[in-house]
């Protein structure tokens, strides 16, 4: 064939697949910056072998890439047209409960002030959802927490800390605000929002166990998990991230919450 | 520490951080939703034969469920057996109408011939037990549908919940029990209950 003929064809034939099958043409493709690989002390301490005593842990994370905004209202709504099981109203119980998108004037309407703003009430199903719609993943756990660490936004952790404490402590019903500016904070590695704004779905938001007084106990052993002490206690000198993890301890899969959006990253 | 006098003086964090489980919680307390089936997951698991799983192999049964994995020394080998202890005080009437199911989350090392092994070793029934792997990422979704958490450790070890579900026959969630210090709950009386006079 032609050349340009086959050219025109293998493109219609790529675009018409898309429309299709319900991937995202370029037009909804998202802006992701890449996250350079490094050494990332985690959260919790780990033992390192049957018997040990927990001692902190530095986990490598690869390179990654990583959404620049949260997944906006609009971006949800390009999501929920191409895949209609995904619609409030159509979607399983299980996947999802009664105040999914609740905030949307209608199915297929976010209503025009949540347009541009990060998409909530969505729960940790339908964000995987729509990351895999777009052929890209949840963060997970760690590489969200490596990206958003106090010392990507400067060199004075305990004013970033204090910073997202302060957010913290507003309102649960305030307005979505950002840290700093319009469109949230960004930091050094020009990914914006990650404080101030939203709480944000993570691949494995369900590896956060939290037993009795974790961020004092020697001991945080209990019976309801396994492998407790393997665990240990958590660092308590970043009360911010104690709360982001609390938070998560306390989700299920299904629940749909204001406040709580989520990004993708590939 | 600055970061603890901070806390101390602004007396809402601990507010907010009950008000954070709050809000998670609230929003979902009085909802009168049809109650989620684990059966709606979807994805592919293997049974300890390396067969395909679906749930309509379990033909209508109850289904006592755990997830564990089978390298575990600590609390896997207890729940098993606190299992096999429920299966033997059921009659053998309701017996027959209940299905035990182990679900790993472990698919590196938990092939079907390992659980095959796993299932020898604890003396499994193999008309009444099914040990599942899963192909892909299923362990992360089922874990969040039954609210049981777990995490791969730097080690290669795992930290995760103790939990034992009584799922109906359709799919939904009944009962859990999650302490093992604690006394049993009844899931076996749960299930005598539900099953009525036919036992």
């Amino acid at each position: 064939m032609h050349l340009q003929r086959r050219i025109c064809l293998e493109i219609g034939l790529t675009l018409g697949l898309q429309v299709l099958i319900g991937t995202p043409t370029a037009a909804f493709a998202s802006e992701m910056r890449r996250i350079p690989g490094g050494s990332f002390q985690l959260f919790n301490r780990e033992s390192t072998a049957p018997g040990r005593a927990a001692e902190a842990i530095t986990a490598k994370i690869a390179p990654f890439e990583l959404d620049v905004h949260a997944v906006t209202n609009r971006d949800y709504l390009a999501f929920v047209k191409a895949l209609p099981k995904w619609q409030r109203g159509r979607v399983p119980t299980v996947f999802a409960d009664d105040s999914y998108l609740s905030h949307w004037a209608g199915t297929l309407d976010p209503g025009k002030a949540a347009w541009d703003l990060p998409v909530t009430n969505v729960s940790w199903f339908a964000a995987r959802a729509y990351c895999q719609w777009r052929q890209e993943r949840l963060p997970s756990l760690n590489e969200w927490e490596y990206a958003a660490s106090p010392e990507t936004f400067g060199s004075d952790k305990n004013a970033v800390t204090a910073d997202i404490l302060a957010w913290y402590s507003k309102p649960v019903n305030a307005p979505t605000t950002s840290m700093d500016g319009k469109n949230g904070r960004c930091n050094v590695y020009g990914i914006c929002g990650l404080h101030g704004s939203i709480w944000e779905w993570v691949e494995d938001y369900n590896s956060v166990m939290i037993g009795g007084e974790n961020r004092t106990s020697a001991n945080p052993d209990s019976g309801a998990f396994c492998g407790a002490a393997s665990l240990g206690a958590m660092d308590p000198s970043d009360y911010a991230a104690f709360m982001r993890y609390a938070f998560r301890a306390s989700l299920k899969g299904g629940y749909t919450v204001g406040h709580l959006g989520f990004r993708c990253a590939k | 520490m600055a970061i603890w006098g901070f806390v101390a003086r602004n007396s809402r964090l601990p507010a907010l951080l009950l008000a954070v489980f709050a809000c998670a919680f609230a929003v979902h307390a009085a909802a009168a939703t049809p109650p989620p089936s684990i059966f709606d997951l979807g994805g592919t698991w293997r049974n300890q034969e390396g067969k395909a799983f679906t749930w309509n192999q379990t033909h209508g049964r109850y289904v006592v469920l755990s997830m564990v994995y089978t390298s575990c020394t600590r609390s896997c080998p207890l729940i098993t057996e606190r299992m096999r202890s429920i299966e033997r005080e059921l009659s053998n009437v309701h017996r027959a109408q209940v299905v035990f199911i182990l679900m790993s989350f472990d698919p590196k090392r938990d092939k079907p011939e390992v659980l095959a092994r796993f299932a020898d070793k604890h003396h499994l029934d193999k008309n009444s037990w099914q040990l599942l792997t899963p192909a892909g990422d299923e362990a992360r979704l089922m874990a969040a549908a039954l609210d049981f958490k777990y995490k791969e450790l730097q080690s290669g070890d795992f930290s995760h919940s103790d939990q034992i579900t009584l799922v109906a026959p359709t799919g939904q969630i009944i009962m859990q029990e999650s302490d093992l210090t604690k006394a049993p709950k009844s899931i076996g009386d749960a299930i005598a209950k539900a099953l009525g006079s036919r036992g």
